[in-house]
């Protein structure tokens, strides 16, 4: 069975955020219905999903600042300032949800390096092991590894992709001295592990000798919020790099939605080079208020099918469904009820927050946090 | 060794791909012109392995999917079989790396969802079967051919795989250790040292020093000289200060030297230093004690940091109850108007 990682973006999440009812899961099930080849089973029943988490980092951050200037924040001998400072820090703990809900993940993702790399290990750590879990195991069809990402998620999981793939994770490991009693218990010649240490590419992840069948990027934040490197440079691509033998990835797709004002911020374009194998998907479905979410985006065919389709090797539509999927309505879901007028004005207010986004300015990651701030609001709005 | 090779060879020469093959209990693997997985097929991986040598080696077992792709009559489309076999000779001679080049590409168009499998980028179209399906028997053996590089590839890596899950584990843990349970850090310290001492490259891990900037903690002062009846609770602040985590503790432990400044009720500001081992810290400082404009001339005091200072009371004190004690005593102390 293939394997799909799902990485949440910005906003507190539950541990259960990709299983819950209006998680990813369930909203891939319930579309994968309308195909002949899952009707009446569940789409577990074909994809092996590994969702990743990383806010619960950003809680417990907060949580021990908050706990930190608890203890000093009403002491009197403190000079004004740094009184002001411990008030404000030991309320995050508190105001997570508030907080969270201003993108203040972005803030602490992008702005404090130490965070973004625990954030990175943590989504590199768990790809890690999995993927060295079910490639250990030899028979049939080889698993494929796909991602989807969404939001802050595409940043986290382009920039955590890129280090998998380019770093030397096990030259520390290399430098202490030779592998154990498993290696010779597997049966490989000591010929074989004195060429891979001569060779000096202690990176078993690198490009070459491992790829991702499929990389969506939902909403994708990457071009502006990444710290690694910038999405045409690194190897998050379907391109060969640096004289690999094969890409990182067969299949990208970047998929934006027409009136969603988050991916159009310093918005990423997909190089001409990388095409066919890279592709920018364009939706612009209305279905519920939060045009931005996970769920949402799953909702149209033209992201569902291909994900499908990618990650179960033997699913492909019949001309039937692919003829339905074409006329999928523009308006549906919990949007199908509203006027036209509520419609339009709906489209228009996402139209002119898109057109905002777009406009060039200085601080790109706080006009950034104002727009998705706004969007909420529009969303809140016609909940 | 060579017996067993010889064997499984003439099978395949003498018999080719059975159509039988196709039917048999599929894994959900791709359907190669309209032909499942299937576990009978004589290059599936579970009768390679029976054939091959054991235990797996990668590079005979290679050359005999080499030789193989070689002698099949089914490698009808000259071409393509070359093609394929100059890919595991490049491996074999050293000349690419292996073998995620060898991972059928199932491509979707998001427009039309039309669906196309391929090999080396659309080298090999492997949904092109014929009009009476007769490329059937080569795309297919190329299938199993691809999925047994592979196979042979992840084998190879495995335990090298394996070992860096646990180096990058090792990482997550050491980040971890120095977050959350190494020097404490408030928001604008975490963003100093994040900006100042974190290497870019994750693989350095976190950084060995600490900048400690503006950190304020209680504790008590004890004039020199005098009696423990004359301890009195204060709040520090570290200015500015640094922490160092010696090699080889993982940021388990650290110690650290900062100057010192304190602030107490009934007498002016404190200046001085600190050192600190682990949540230990010890300080000396001088206030201005006579009120001449000069607070180095008079008796210096001493700053124990909360750890220490129960520490050194000997008492059973909960650690909580000490604090409050402390904060009480300082919010009592502040003159009129704070």
């Amino acid at each position: 069975m293939n394997v799909l990682f799902l990485i949440h973006g910005v906003g507190r999440q539950s541990e259960t955020w990709a299983t819950c009812p209006d998680g990813p899961i369930e909203t891939l099930n319930r579309a994968a219905q309308a195909y002949s080849k899952f009707k009446g089973r569940h789409i577990r029943e074909f994809i092996d999903f590994v969702p990743i988490r990383y806010d619960d980092i950003f809680d417990r951050i907060l949580g021990q600042w908050a706990n930190s200037a608890e203890e000093l924040k009403n002491l009197p001998a403190l000079p004004g300032a740094l009184s002001g400072a411990l008030q404000f820090t030991s309320k995050m703990g508190d105001d997570k949800d508030v907080l969270f809900t201003f993108g203040f993940d972005v803030a602490l993702y992008r702005g404090f390096r130490l965070f973004g790399q625990r954030i990175q290990l943590r989504v590199i750590s768990e790809m890690a092991r999995v993927i060295a879990e079910r490639t250990a195991k030899a028979g049939g069809t080889p698993p494929a590894f796909g991602v989807v990402a969404h939001s802050l998620g595409t940043c986290v999981a382009h920039d955590s992709i890129h280090l998998l793939g380019s770093e030397n994770w096990l030259s520390a490991a290399y430098e202490a001295g030779p592998l154990g009693a498993a290696e010779e218990a597997q049966g490989f010649r000591k010929s074989e592990r004195e060429l891979a240490l001569a060779l000096n590419t202690p990176n078993p992840f690198r490009p070459g000798t491992f790829l991702f069948n499929s990389i969506f990027m939902l909403s994708n934040t990457s071009e502006l919020l990444q710290t690694v490197s910038p999405p045409a440079r690194s190897i998050v691509c379907p391109l060969p790099v640096n004289g690999a033998s094969a890409p990182y990835c067969q299949s990208f797709y970047s998929v934006d939605h027409r009136l969603d004002p988050i991916s159009k911020v310093k918005a990423f374009s997909v190089p001409d080079a990388w095409k066919p194998n890279g592709r920018s998907v364009i939706i612009d479905h209305l279905y519920d208020p939060n045009i931005h979410a996970f769920s949402h985006y799953l909702l149209n065919p033209k992201v569902h099918i291909p994900l499908l389709a990618k990650a179960v090797n033997d699913f492909a539509p019949t001309t039937d469904e692919v003829r339905i999927a074409r006329e999928f309505p523009q308006f549906g879901g919990n949007l199908e009820q509203l006027m036209a007028d509520e419609k339009a004005k709906l489209s228009s207010r996402l139209a002119i927050l898109v057109e905002d986004a777009t406009r060039p300015v200085k601080d790109e990651i706080g006009h950034w946090l104002e727009v998705y701030g706004r969007l909420r609001e529009i969303a809140e709005g016609v909940s | 060794m060579k017996l067993q090779a010889l064997a499984l060879g003439i099978a395949i020469l003498g018999f080719g791909m059975p159509a039988g093959a196709q039917g048999s209990p599929s894994d959900e693997g791709f359907i190669v012109c309209d032909r499942n997985y299937s576990i009978s097929h004589p290059l599936s991986w579970e009768n390679l392995a029976r054939q091959l040598p054991s235990p797996v080696e990668f590079r005979t077992s290679a050359g005999f999917l080499l030789t193989t792709l070689l002698r099949s009559h089914n490698q009808s489309e000259v071409a393509s079989r070359d093609l394929f076999a100059s890919k595991i000779r490049a491996v074999l001679e050293g000349k690419s790396d292996c073998c995620a080049q060898f991972a059928i590409k199932k491509d979707v168009d998001p427009d039309d969802f039309s669906t196309k499998l391929s090999l080396f980028d659309d080298s090999i179209l492997l949904s092109s079967c014929g009009a009476n399906n007769e490329r059937a028997p080569q795309l297919d053996e190329f299938r199993y051919l691809a999925h047994a590089m592979e196979i042979l590839g992840n084998l190879k890596l495995a335990n090298n795989r394996t070992a860096a899950v646990a180096a990058i584990r090792a990482k997550e843990e050491e980040f971890d250790q120095m977050i959350f349970h190494g020097f404490p850090m408030f928001p604008w310290e975490a963003l100093a040292n994040s900006l100042l001492l974190t290497s870019r490259q994750i693989t350095n891990g976190p950084p060995a020093n600490q900048l400690v900037f503006l950190h304020p903690s209680i504790g008590a002062e004890v004039q020199v000289g005098l009696r423990e009846s004359h301890i009195q609770p204060s709040l520090a602040l570290e200015p500015l200060g640094f922490i160092r985590y010696p090699p080889r503790s993982k940021h388990r432990t650290w110690w650290g030297l900062s100057f010192l400044t304190t602030f107490r009720g009934d007498m002016g500001l404190g200046l001085g230093g600190m050192a600190r081992l682990q949540n230990f810290s010890l300080g000396v400082l001088w206030h201005d004690s006579d009120n001449d404009g000069r607070p180095f001339n008079s008796k210096p005091f001493i700053f124990l940091g909360l750890d220490l200072y129960q520490f050194a009371s000997g008492s059973l004190r909960r650690y909580e109850g000490l604090r409050d004690e402390i904060r009480q005593t300082l919010k009592e102390s502040a003159p009129p108007g704070d």
